[in-house]
């Protein structure tokens, strides 16, 4: 019986991911968006550097070559080489994996934190105040100068770096989320599964979350963006992913010292950054014209 | 007024209650012993009890958060290990390189992006507005720390105009400031100009479809007149919204920034407190700057109160 | 338009001439008026009346240049004010007669104030555009103005925010606005739709009182026809973009001659007892785009004919003064069914 209703009140309600991956007008209407055209081709292109970029490059990321060292662009070297003799380009491309793995690890943990945190909020009043204060105190600080304290504090290293960064969008995250639970508490097919006998639980899953799935993954995309932003500066600065590692921020970092010598050594990570993060950024753009016009662009 | 302002005071109280609980619950995560940490690998026991016995690591935790908020009220934020002086002097004392810097860059980002933002919303759809927004759009999207370097290799390597870093206090050489602070403060602006463009274009293609904006047009006002008295006053207050939101972008541009051109600031402290692990100093200075933000929070909700009438008289 | 030009020996003020106005959307143009030609003179009070979606507002906006372009724009016919077309001046020009010769007011007072203003710097700033005088002299005029409409302790209220005012002090402040630079024409498009019935009256009474006093010309565009016949001298009625009904107001009521207008004052209170029950007329207005071929009344016509679907729409001028857009009237013929 109350499986019976519930889901008679499920149906009057539209389900974002059949809408957006069904074979509905999702996708071509997200695809006639020249923003979010351009932003899908360049992440596209990112994955795929990620994934078979490497292949092309005769090179390890982390083989020293002292014969070649501060090598020029050409034919032997792509990007050029750094002061330790190791291939640039190499190092490009299997940064973009670091980049798109950091990216992803805390979009997922910023998404499964920020939805359940944002929701409980939002449905369970005796909650609210007390995790919505919290919220606001983490963002008192500005969210990188936070990620920057949390990985001083526990250490560099890539899942320190991920919990940090995480850390500081959660409470964005939240405070989305909580926004449209808000609004849901108060519809009628909600207040109907209710008296059905649908637990909190069920309501959470079935109802509230589905109904901010548009927003989240807006966020979601932008938070992307300023994971891989973050990262590099959090290397750069030296708490993010420690040297050897060939992180676009490490190399930015290395770089510097050798502006005048070896001017590839900081341009090419830092042109990978900029076309990743504006992939994102305009990805994010598309997609919120689309999923949920009426969200600004907000930090 | 008056009212509005002492309710906006009262209602910053628990979040910078809450604020300084988190500073402090930040360097109970410290993995093992932060003395250990402090001291060095070559340190001996009797040293490293020493900066236990400094830091109250042996006391139970509830009365170092006692200790913590008293010594708040008191206005003390610590005493840094590595440079050997109160935390809040050492603050003090950068403040007024980092605060120059930040308003340099305003100066430079406010008017530019508001413009744009202007020119944007004005010729929407246009190939101007296609341009702008991209450029807005690089701004978000370009790490500082890069620019500031690509930024160096250009004017100061290549070209020679501009030091490649350091600073000239404002009093001593006012010339040698600007030339210090210039590529500095337009790094600082970059991401700044991206973001208000972007909130500028919005706001004012909301308002330009308003009433009261063809109302301004019906009097025979000029387009810039209409565009400027009428649509943008009006469209201030989320874009002053914005500017207080920039805040958190200034302050983590100029840790960045600083270490970039070696400037002296409060930014370079922090990252000098990290990188030496000095914890007293870190906790000092990220409650510094998170008090800062509660603060300009506070003044951009006052500003609303200013820019707009409905909400003075409330 | 020979019609209206040949009654008359006086130039008009205003008139306009076969104005069409269409909106593009992407890939398509849709009408949104046309073919409308009318004429107004000094002093005259013109109401021009119609459903919502009509082409009112748009031919209303056009008198000023207004259009809410790019995508909306006349494409046809011209606007003359004082012999000059409004319709191709130029900017300067044109925010020489914004204002100053030709003056509006809104439907919405509530949104059609500067919120963040005082209604005096408001009144101020239209005066300072068109006048070479001293602010201060200004502020005194504008306090004259505020009194002139009728709102009590004057000084004082020019310093107030517009929210501080109720939704009729607002229409007098958009009307004292309005006429600052002693304008010709004042187009007041649904100024008390959003304003309480008693309130209305009040309104239009203090713009036919101005009116009178100053000798400007008044266009009011309404939905009302209870309030046409009150205060205009000359009736326009319109309907999916084209005017389909012209008379002097007597004659309109004496003697309606579209089936629209019929259909009209069916839906309105009966004025005399010859108009026997309240009919309304049946299904909506169409959108503009989905226009029907030859009368865009037609499908709703309770005396519609075949031929009405293939009929050339014109202005048929069957009384002096009095002319009507339908097929009934080609012949002579008379419209009235009952």
């Amino acid at each position: 019986m109350t499986n019976i209703s519930t889901t008679d009140h499920t149906d009057l309600q539209p389900a974002p991911w059949l809408a957006l991956f069904g074979e509905g007008a999702m996708s071509r209407r997200l695809f006639r968006s020249p923003t979010f055209a351009v932003g899908f081709s360049i992440v596209a292109l990112l994955v795929l550097a990620a994934t078979i970029g490497v292949w092309f490059s005769p090179y390890q990321p982390n083989s020293m070559d002292l014969t070649a060292r501060l090598a020029a662009p050409g034919p032997q070297h792509w990007f050029g080489t750094d002061n330790f003799g190791r291939d640039i380009f190499t190092r490009v491309a299997v940064g973009s994996q670091m980049s798109l793995l950091v990216g992803l690890l805390v979009v997922v943990i910023t998404g499964i934190g920020g939805a359940l945190l944002g929701a409980l909020a939002g449905y369970v009043r005796a909650l609210d105040n007390i995790i919505m204060r919290v919220m606001d105190a983490f963002m008192a600080f500005p969210a990188m100068l936070l990620a920057i304290a949390i990985t001083a504090a526990l250490g560099p290293s890539l899942m320190n770096v991920v919990v940090a960064l995480a850390v500081s969008y959660i409470p964005r995250t939240a405070r989305i989320v909580r926004g449209t639970a808000l609004v849901v508490r108060e519809q009628q097919y909600v207040e109907a599964a209710l008296v059905a006998g649908a637990h909190t639980r069920r309501v959470l899953l079935v109802h509230v979350l589905p109904n901010c799935l548009g927003s989240l993954i807006v966020q979601l995309t932008f938070v992307f963006a300023y994971a891989v932003l973050a990262e590099a500066t959090l290397s750069y600065l030296g708490v993010g992913l420690p040297p050897p590692a060939p992180t676009w921020g490490n190399g930015i970092a290395s770089g510097r010292e050798y502006i005048v010598e070896a001017w590839w050594m900081s341009l090419f990570p830092g042109l990978a950054i900029t076309f990743a993060v504006l992939g994102f950024n305009l990805l994010g753009d598309g997609l919120r014209d689309v999923l949920d016009p009426h969200l600004r662009a907000e930090t | 007024m008056i009212g509005y302002i002492m309710r906006r005071l009262a209602a910053a109280v628990p979040v910078l209650l809450m604020v300084s609980l988190l500073a402090f619950l930040l360097m109970q995560i410290v993995p093992g012993d932060p003395a250990y940490a402090m001291a060095g690998s070559d340190a001996s026991v009797t040293e490293i009890e020493a900066i236990r016995h400094d830091l109250g690591l042996d006391r139970a935790w509830y009365l170092r958060l006692a200790d913590w908020y008293l010594a708040l009220l008191r206005g003390d934020l610590g005493h840094s290990y590595t440079l050997r002086a109160d935390v809040a002097d050492l603050i003090i004392e950068r403040i007024p390189v980092t605060l120059s810097i930040a308003l340099y860059s305003l100066l430079i980002a406010i008017p530019c992006s508001i413009a744009m933002g202007i020119v944007a919303a004005r010729f929407r759809g246009k190939l101007i507005d296609l341009g702008i927004m991209t450029t807005a759009l690089l701004g978000v999207s370009l790490p500082n720390f890069w620019i500031g370097i690509m930024g160096i290799l250009f004017f100061s390597v290549h070209l020679g105009w501009l030091p490649s870093g350091g600073y000239v206090p404002m009093g001593e050489d006012i010339g040698g400031w600007i030339r210090s602070m210039t590529l500095p403060a337009l790094v600082l602006g970059t991401m700044q100009i991206g973001l208000l463009t972007r909130i500028t274009r919005s706001e004012m293609l909301d308002i330009m479809h308003k009433d009261y904006v063809r109302t301004a047009r019906a009097k025979g006002g000029s387009e810039l007149r209409v565009l400027v008295r009428h649509a943008l006053r009006n469209a201030l207050v989320p874009i002053v919204t914005v500017i207080g939101l920039l805040f958190g972008m200034i302050v983590t541009g100029a840790v960045v920034v600083e270490q970039v051109f070696s400037i002296p600031g409060v930014g370079r402290l922090i990252v000098q407190a990290i990188l030496t692990r000095d914890y007293p100093l870190i906790q000092g200075t990220l409650l510094f700057v998170a008090g800062a933000f509660v603060l300009i929070n506070l003044l951009v909700d006052i500003s609303y109160a200013y820019l707009d009438p409905r909400i003075r008289q409330a | 338009m020979s019609a209206a030009a040949s009654t008359e020996t006086v130039a008009p003020l205003l008139s306009v001439e076969h104005l069409r106005i269409v909106a593009a959307a992407r890939r398509r143009e849709d009408l949104l008026v046309e073919d409308v030609s009318f004429a107004v003179h000094a002093g005259e009070f013109l109401g021009i009346v119609g459903e919502s979606g009509c082409g009112k507002s748009m031919t209303a906006l056009s008198m000023l240049g207004l259009l809410p372009g790019p995508n909306v724009r006349a494409s046809g016919g011209r606007v003359l004010f004082d012999g000059q077309d409004i319709l191709t001046m130029g900017g300067s020009s044109l925010r020489h007669l914004r204002g100053n010769d030709v003056a509006m007011i809104f439907q919405d007072p509530m949104s059609s104030l500067n919120p963040v203003q005082t209604i005096g710097e408001q009144i101020v700033e239209t005066i300072l555009l068109h006048e070479k005088i001293g602010r201060e002299r200004a502020w005194a005029r504008a306090v004259e103005l505020l009194a002139e409409v009728n709102i009590p302790a004057a000084a004082q209220r020019a310093r107030d925010y517009p929210h501080q005012l109720s939704g009729g002090m607002r229409q007098r402040v958009m009307i004292a606005m309005a006429i600052a630079c002693k304008p010709r024409l004042l187009i007041a498009d649904e100024p008390t739709t959003a304003l309480d019935v008693t309130i209305q009256a009040q309104i239009l009474e203090l713009l036919d009182r101005l009116r009178r006093e100053r000798g400007m010309a008044v266009i009011l565009i309404t939905h009302d026809l209870g309030v046409i016949a009150e205060y205009a001298d000359r009736v326009l009625v319109m309907y999916s973009g084209r005017i389909v009904e012209r008379a002097e107001v007597a004659s309109l009521f004496a003697q309606p001659l579209h089936p629209y207008t019929h259909g009209l004052l069916g839906s309105v209170p009966p004025l005399e007892e010859e108009v026997d029950e309240l009919v309304a007329i049946e299904g909506q207005p169409p959108s503009p785009g989905a226009w029907p071929s030859g009368c865009r009344f037609q499908p709703r016509c309770p005396q519609s004919r075949p031929e009405c679907a293939s009929w050339s729409v014109r202005l048929i001028e069957s009384e002096p003064d009095h002319a009507a857009a339908c097929i009934l009237h080609e012949h002579g013929e008379t419209s009235h069914a009952d």
